[in-house]
Formats: structure tokens, C-alpha cells, sequence
């Protein structure tokens, strides 16, 4: 495997998981092909602990080599959240983005277009995560499923 | 350039992978880029080409550092550099052209020229043609393989008299 992975820092994406105390990170990096002579790309995860406990399946974060490992599997910890999945803040400037456009701008549009109330007011809204298992099921992965149970789970996909 | 299929294949040229002047400091652990692909945003095309033309050349020259791509994140382009002690740095690259940038690259976290000769230089002087062992680099795997020097053991039978293990177990003692 690369010898990047035995960097002390590594940048990923968190993953959905079923860990309770920690986060799964998926990291992405580059293969040089010697015949080819390009590079491709592969990924790796890692299990990492979350002292804050405020990361999430999507946001893109930081995560450092553990020097004493407490439990065999888990070899990094998470030491900052880069992007939080939703809410992206462009750095530059330090204002919420919607892909190419600023929030402001796109609140501006609506404004100037004669909208009477904002589509959804985020400032206002509560944090994300409130309906994680109830509508929201992207924090813990999916399977297909094979069986009707009496209790469903929702996280199991029929077809 | 053989087997050269696919859009711009010179870059996928060891003389052209070699060619780029930044070699990343060692502290610079991951690097970051973040652009739009869009060809109307024009404020990105600098860092369009920078991912296109260059990307793979700092890859090469670099090979443990992390390189990450963002596409349609923000509305400007813009370069982070992770390093060591755990700080940032944030380059803003918008409406700059990929050479512009390299540059800027070079200047702030790129080894200088004066360094890199010097590496060069030392890099030499290990790999001594007058070594031996295949399985650390060098050409030759013994000295058996000379000509004009004792023949391997395994094909040719070292004389008894030469062995320390004959030498030592008081065979030289023994009348013929």
C-alpha cells in the first residue's frame, strides 16, 4: 500500500458507519502506474475517534495518527472538521456556499424576485442531524434486504 | 511517446512527469485544490489547468504527500497546504493562470533551486557503482561474479585450507 497512509496526517470523508464511539474515514489517494505512467485513484478507511462527537456521514475532515492505540482498530483521531456536509464555508471570504454561489446571493435573488418568506431559513433552523433514522439515512449504511421482518428497518433496501 | 492514447498524453511522459520545479517542503503534508469545472466560471480556468497540466507533475515529484481535489464546492478556487505542526495555508487562486500559480507555489512552499542541487549532489554520492548487493540497488550481486576473483562456492568448491572451519576445527594439524 502507499506509503502516504503512514503519514502522521491524513484528509478524508466520513463514511456511513455503525461505530458508536468513532468515525469511519475514507481516504482518497493516488497510485502511480508504471506502465501507464498515470496516476489512479484509490481509497482507504480508516477508523478514527471523535472526541467532539460533532462529525457526520459527508463532512470532510482531518485526522491524526494515534500514538498509543487504546483499542486495536482504532488508529487515528479526528482533529479537524474541514467542510461540514451541508454547510459549506468558503474560506476565502468565510460565508456559506451553495456550490457556485454565495447563500446571500441566492437570499438576494429570491428577495429581489418578490419572495415574501425565504425558502428555508437556515439561520433560524436547527442543526442537522435532528431527523437521522426518522427521514435521514444516510448515518449508518445500507444493505438490500431479503426478508420481511415484523419490525422494519429502514435502513434495509428492498430491490 | 509510445502507447500514447488518450487527451494531452504528454503528460503521462517521464521526461514531463520530471520537468516541474516544485518540490514541496517537508512539512507540507496534504494539498488541497478547489475548483469549479464549469468552462463559463473563466476565474477557474488557472486552476483548471493547474489540476489538468500539473497536478500529476507535483504528485511525482512527491510522492507521500496526500493530494486531494474538490470540484463545485465554493465560488472561488483556492489551494490549501496542511502541514506538519498542524496550520493551514490557503492560497486564493482565482483568476490566476497555472503558471502564475506554480510559481507562487514554488516561492512560498517549494524546496529552492540551490536545495534541490544540493540533494542532488548527495543523492549521487550514495549510490556507489563499487557496491555490492542487487537486493539494495547496486548492479552486481557478489564479488563471485567477477572475473579473476575466487568462484562462487556454489559452483566451485572452495579448497579445504582455505576454510576457517577446517582452519579451526585443527585440521591443520593432522598428517596428510
Amino acid at each position: 500500500m502507499a506509503s502516504l497512509l503512514k503519514n502522521s496526517i491524513l484528509l478524508g470523508q466520513v463514511i456511513p458507519s455503525t461505530l458508536k464511539n468513532a468515525v469511519k474515514v475514507q481516504v482518497p489517494y493516488f497510485v502511480f502506474d508504471d506502465r501507464l505512467k498515470a496516476y489512479f485513484k484509490k481509497t482507504e478507511d480508516f477508523v478514527a475517534e471523535d472526541l467532539s462527537k460533532s462529525c457526520k456521514t459527508g463532512d470532510v475532515v482531518v485526522i491524526h495518527k494515534l500514538e498509543h492505540k487504546v483499542k486495536k482498530e482504532i488508529t487515528h483521531s479526528v482533529f479537524e472538521r474541514v467542510y461540514k456536509f451541508g454547510d459549506i464555508k468558503d474560506p476565502i471570504s468565510g460565508k456559506t456556499v451553495v456550490s457556485n454561489q454565495y447563500r446571500e446571493t441566492l437570499d438576494e435573488i429570491d428577495r429581489l424576485y418578490g419572495a415574501t418568506h425565504k425558502n428555508f431559513d437556515y439561520e433560524s433552523a436547527p442543526e442537522r442531524g435532528r431527523l437521522e433514522g426518522t427521514k435521514d439515512f444516510t448515518d449508518k449504511p445500507i444493505y438490500r434486504k431479503w426478508h420481511e421482518f415484523e419490525k422494519d428497518d429502514p435502513y434495509g433496501i428492498n430491490n | 511517446m509510445s502507447f500514447m492514447k488518450g487527451i494531452s498524453p504528454i503528460r503521462r511522459t517521464t521526461n514531463y512527469l520530471n520537468a516541474s520545479p516544485l518540490v514541496l517542503k517537508r512539512r507540507v503534508k496534504i494539498l488541497t485544490v478547489n475548483f469549479n469545472e464549469n468552462e463559463e466560471e473563466e476565474h477557474h480556468k488557472g486552476a483548471r489547468d493547474f489540476v489538468f497540466w500539473n497536478l500529476p507533475q507535483v504528485q511525482y515529484k512527491n510522492p507521500n504527500v496526500q493530494i486531494v481535489t474538490f470540484r463545485n464546492l465554493t465560488p472561488s478556487p483556492f489551494i490549501t497546504c496542511f502541514l506538519e505542526d498542524n496550520s493551514k495555508i490557503l492560497f486564493d487562486v482565482d483568476s490566476q493562470s497555472n503558471k502564475e500559480i506554480m510559481d507562487r507555489l514554488v516561492k512560498t512552499v517549494g524546496k529552492s533551486k540551490e536545495l534541490l542541487e544540493e540533494e542532488a549532489l548527495a543523492s549521487e554520492a550514495k549510490s556507489n557503482p563499487a557496491n555490492f548487493c542487487r537486493r539494495l540497488g547496486f548492479d552486481r550481486h557478489c564479488i563471485c561474479e567477477m572475473p579473476g576473483q575466487v568462484p562462487c562456492p556454489i559452483m566451485v568448491p572452495v579448497p579445504k585450507h582455505w576454510r576457517g572451519k577446517w582452519w579451526n576445527q585443527g585440521h591443520r594439524y593432522e598428517e596428510e
